[in-house]
């Protein structure tokens, strides 16, 4: 492993400044789960590492009544420990809570998980359910991405050169919802997810679907919404034939492959039980 | 004597609180100053002529010192566990066979500089056809990987009238089954370490042999074993991977040459590119019953992928053959198991050597027997049983040490409890299963003793000198509990010289489950040899008879308290002052199997066991959760008890693995985020039952355990699922597809 220099920032602005004279020849980390097995396998060979580690306030969880802003250096073992996730943004604790081992979760932040932007990031299948906002300090200053619009392909994101995400900015859903993510492997702890699929819906007072989610990780370059079973479900009473529906339509829209992991058709043919199954518990 | 007290103990293992508290020093702990860095450069090719290889710019490299090729080895270039197919050069000659063969070796006085160094070795390769399939290697015209052809070993066992055994039948199963490369992925890699002491090279290593490593060492370097020294380190595990030579070979060179310490640790990556793997199988098995469920005859033709070099694929085709139709009284068999080569990474031993990959075949074929016949799948293994006094397929007569009733009934009651709370109203597929096997204790075929000796130091303690690598199973703790209950001391007052071949005599390999049995064996007799010498001096130092006299608690004194005693330092004394010393062997009484006809006796003894797996599916998605094991072993005799209980434990763990997930893919799995194992969650809590069934040649009656704990496991669980989903699966692993097409009735 080739050899790099160790930074660690106290502020974001000196993190932003140590990566604007630094150059391409720095890579942010947090966790550095991902960051490490690179650095180990040699396909990432930086000059320095810019830890956010030591940056205050960037491990927090904030919580109100409008939702929840998570310090891009949370980890996912401190999501999973908050009842206050657990209750209202549930897909979102049954996804950190199954990265991994404990030991992973442990060291391994859900900023860290979408600035890698693999297509089977746990966290941000979940977190596209919730509409979640990135929040993203650069040289120039800061703004919002849309998470919907931050993975541009398969370990690409928004981020441009001497960016870094600060933080997520996640709703709270206002209504009745359900939501819940389910992640398909092969064995119960320490591997990625043949095909993660999560799922929300939030009614109106009437009992119709007013706000329908539907995200799935490993069926495309990148975690993906699938805006056909979203508007399947939309706009009525949450029936059998709607969800039916939904699983149909995101089944048949999803980009899923062949791969060691898994094969299409069976990870095509999960689509459609999970999606029922989330919502309706069958 | 006294009450047996340590046999059948529970004293915590010695090893314990050091490997605990992380003190263990393990091969890749082993400092040296001045030391050589090795690396070694590797084909990237399955099959090629070797053209050239270009060392100048690894040479160039700043820090690298040599830069080696086969060119380089003083002796015989060729090595192998097996001498009579010893076919593996230690660094590539002419050719390439597989993708990650050795073709240099780098020394630098960095890793970096050696891994850059190994980098930039480049190798003119002339391609040839790779061959990856052994049906594809067995073809007329397929290119030939060695010169003596592609059929490494062919073992055929043949006995009675099979096809009049078929003729009248009253049920015949046909079935082909697959079972996947698989990796050891023990805990601690392949790591050495090497320096010249007074002229002799020392190799300090992680093995499971040591005085073979020596011997192959000697050929490879065309030097005396004298001039060489060969230490086991504390090991983590080998499973069998660590019998055949690793880095050992390039230690050795590198010091040789050089004069200099050298060492080498395989990273995972290395580990999983170019060390062995288990043998995968292609199984066709045909299998006769009667009406009521009693064997007629069995056929079985197994093929299995040795990949690029022979290691133990002789071991495996014979072990395999004489197992294949399991634990059973079978008056007729057909059976051949043949190893092939291919452009793979080689095949090796791997606990069980070809037995677990035939007992998936055995007892699938049984539950389908049972099911064509309408009998309980116990049943069918309980009326087939071995028991004592039958005759094997080998035409081998077993003694009384035969507990396979034993096991099953065992198993059966718990099978019987989980039964009735197999129906729940909430329509998830949940199935029981049975595995059985047996398994010959030590090598097959041949003689493999083991050599002990046990002194008596002039401070009174006593040593034991153990060639028997423990590679954390245990052995050391057992052999221990064998020379202090045989002479009557307390396993505290025995040092223990271990794995050292300066130091101990050749036990032969920790495998084939054979050191507790064999090397237990010896030690018993050594132990037992020096006790008589002790109790006649003190007849002599007390004027009593030796007859009535006893060695208690580090005295001899008469039997019945009456009288004086003598301490054994005084004894010791009375010997001339030095170390007072007896040497005791055990071979076990095993004969060559016939060439033609595979018939003989390849095993002293046997043991015997079955296993029950409950597991659930679930409907949609085909998850599988191993709910419970229940694993009925005949050991013999345990000599302590935590120990065999783990072994069992850890094999059905490994068992599950294979049964669930290990598929091992040439080029893809590098690392244990891709090959998967199971972890603390995917394995139930496994319910161990030991039977003892007393082998009247082992140590207090002591058998194996090592590798029928993991054989019975993956039958068990696939038969499960054959219950639970209504179709069965005939190929390895149980993936989440095959287990969704079983689910929707199809055979997978």
């Amino acid at each position: 492993m080739a050899r790099f220099a160790y930074h660690r920032p106290a502020t974001v602005d000196e993190a932003l400044g140590l990566l604007a004279d630094l150059g391409p020849d720095a890579v942010p980390v947090a966790g550095a789960t991902d960051v490490w097995v690179n650095l180990r396998s040699g396909k990432l060979a930086p000059r320095a590492l810019v830890s956010l580690r030591a940056v205050p306030g960037l491990a927090g969880l904030d919580r109100s009544d409008d939702g929840l802003t998570l310090g891009a250096c949370a980890t996912h073992a401190a999501v999973e420990d908050d009842s206050w996730i657990a209750g209202r943004l549930p897909a979102l604790h049954m996804a950190c809570s199954q990265v991994g081992s404990r030991q992973v979760r442990n060291v391994g932040t859900v900023g860290g998980n979408l600035c890698n932007a693999a297509p089977s990031a746990d966290a941000a299948v979940a977190l596209l359910l919730y509409d979640a906002v990135c929040r993203v300090e650069g040289p120039g200053g800061g703004r919002d991405v849309p998470l919907d619009g931050f993975f541009l392909g398969p370990g690409r994101t928004a981020l441009a050169p001497g960016e870094i995400l600060t933080g997520i900015r996640v709703p709270v859903p206002r209504g009745r919802t359900v939501a819940g993510y389910h992640k398909l492997t092969r064995r119960k702890a320490m591997e990625l997810p043949i095909l993660g699929v999560g799922v929300r819906v939030t009614l109106d007072d009437g009992g119709a679907v007013s706000e329908a989610r539907v995200a799935l990780g490993v069926a495309g370059p990148t975690p993906v919404r699938c805006p056909g079973a979203e508007a399947a479900l939309a706009g009525g009473p949450l029936t059998a034939e709607r969800v039916e529906a939904a699983a149909e339509t995101a089944a048949r829209e999803a980009r899923v492959r062949d791969s060691w992991r898994g094969q299409a058709w069976y990870r095509r043919h999960m689509i459609r039980v999970l999606i029922p199954r989330i919502l309706l518990g069958c | 004597m006294s009450a047996r007290r340590i046999v059948g103990g529970a004293r915590p293992r010695r090893d314990a609180v050091d490997k605990v508290l992380g003190r263990t020093r393990f091969a890749a702990d082993v400092r040296v100053p001045g030391l050589l860095h090795l690396a070694v450069a590797r084909s990237d090719t399955a099959h090629a002529r070797v053209r050239a290889v270009h060392t100048a710019r690894a040479l160039a490299v700043p820090g690298v010192v040599r830069v080696f090729t086969a060119r380089h080895v003083p002796g015989v270039n060729r090595y192998g566990i097996i001498a009579s197919t010893a076919d593996q050069p230690m660094l590539a000659g002419d050719r390439v066979r597989f993708v990650g063969e050795a073709v240099a070796l780098v020394a630098a006085e960095t890793p970096e500089a050696a891994a850059e160094g190994a980098r930039r070795v480049a190798v003119d390769y002339a391609p040839l056809p790779a061959i990856t399939d052994p049906a594809e290697a067995l073809e007329a015209g397929a290119a030939a990987i060695h010169d003596r052809g592609n059929l490494c070993f062919e073992q055929r066992i043949v006995r009675g009238d099979v096809d009049a055994g078929f003729a009248r039948a009253a049920a015949v199963v046909e079935r082909t089954y697959r079972t996947a490369v698989i990796e050891h992925a023990y805990l601690e890699p392949e790591a050495a370490v090497a320096w010249m002491e007074d002229g002799v090279l020392v190799v300090e290593t992680s093995t499971q042999n040591p005085h073979y490593d020596r011997s192959d060492l000697g050929r490879l370097l065309g030097v005396a074993e004298e001039r060489i020294r060969v230490v086991q380190r504390a090991t983590g595990g080998g499973f069998g991977g660590k019998l055949d030579l690793s880095v050992q070979p390039y230690v050795a060179l590198a010091t040789w040459l050089t004069g200099r310490p050298s060492r080498l640790v395989y990273s995972r990556e290395e580990s999983f590119l170019a060390t062995g793997k288990r043998h995968p199988f292609v199984m066709r098995y045909r299998s006769a019953a009667d009406g009521s469920g009693r064997l007629l005859a069995v056929e079985a033709d197994l093929l299995a992928d040795t990949g690029a070099y022979a290691s133990y694929a002789l071991a495996v085709a014979m072990r395999a053959a004489v197992h294949a139709a399991g634990p059973y009284r079978v008056p007729a068999v057909r059976i051949r198991c043949r190893t092939v080569y291919t452009n793979r990474v080689f095949s090796g031993a791997m606990r069980g050597f070809g037995t677990p990959q035939a007992a998936f075949g055995h007892e699938s074929q049984m539950d389908l027997l049972a099911g064509a016949l309408g009998i309980d799948p116990l049943e069918i293994r309980r009326c087939n049983a071995l028991g004592p006094g039958d005759v094997t397929v080998t035409g081998q007569t077993l003694g009384d040490s035969v507990g396979l009733v034993a096991c099953l009934d065992r198993v059966g009651a718990v099978r019987d409890r989980w039964a009735r709370r197999l129906r729940e109203p909430d329509g998830v597929p949940r199935g029981l299963g049975v595995g059985a096997m047996y398994y010959g204790i030590g090598n097959t075929g041949v003689s493999n003793p083991s050599t002990a000796r046990v002194a008596l130091d002039p401070d009174g303690a006593f040593t034991l000198f153990t060639g028997a690598a423990d590679i954390g199973q245990g052995s050391d703790n057992a052999l221990l509990a064998i020379c202090a209950e045989t002479l009557g001391v307390d396993p505290d007052r025995i040092r223990l010289v271990r794995g050292d071949t300066a130091r101990t005599a050749n036990a032969g390999a920790t495998s084939a489950s054979r050191q507790t049995y064999i090397s237990g064996g010896a030690v018993l007799r050594a132990a037992g040899r020096l006790r008589q010498r002790l109790v006649q001096e003190a007849a002599q130092a007390l004027g009593v008879p030796a007859a009535r006299l006893a060695l208690e608690d580090g005295r001899i004194g008469p039997a019945d308290g009456s009288g004086t005693s003598v301490s054994l330092a005084e004894v010791a004394a009375r010997c001339g002052g030095g170390p007072v010393s007896e040497t005791g062997g055990f071979d076990p009484d095993a004969a060559v199997l016939d060439r033609a006809t595979g018939q003989g006796r390849p095993y002293g003894t046997y043991a015997f066991a079955a296993q029950v797996a409950r597991v659930s599916v679930d409907p949609a998605t085909a998850e599988v959760r191993v709910d419970g094991l229940a694993a009925a072993h005949d050991v013999g005799r345990a000599i302590h008890r935590p120990s065999v209980l783990g072994q069992i434990s850890g094999g059905a763990a490994m068992g599950l693995g294979m049964a669930l997930m290990e598929t091992f893919g040439p080029g893809r799995d590098e690392n244990l985020d891709t090959y998967l194992v199971p972890t603390t969650l995917d394995v139930p809590r496994v319910t161990p039952m030991i039977v003892e069934q007393a082998e009247p040649t082992g140590p207090f009656g002591a058998k194996g355990v090592g590798e029928p704990a993991l054989i019975p496991t993956a039958p068990a669980i696939l038969n499960a699922l054959a219950a639970a989903c209504g179709a069965r699966i005939h190929n390895l692993p149980a993936t989440l597809e095959r287990v969704q097409k079983a689910l929707r009735g199809e055979e997978a």
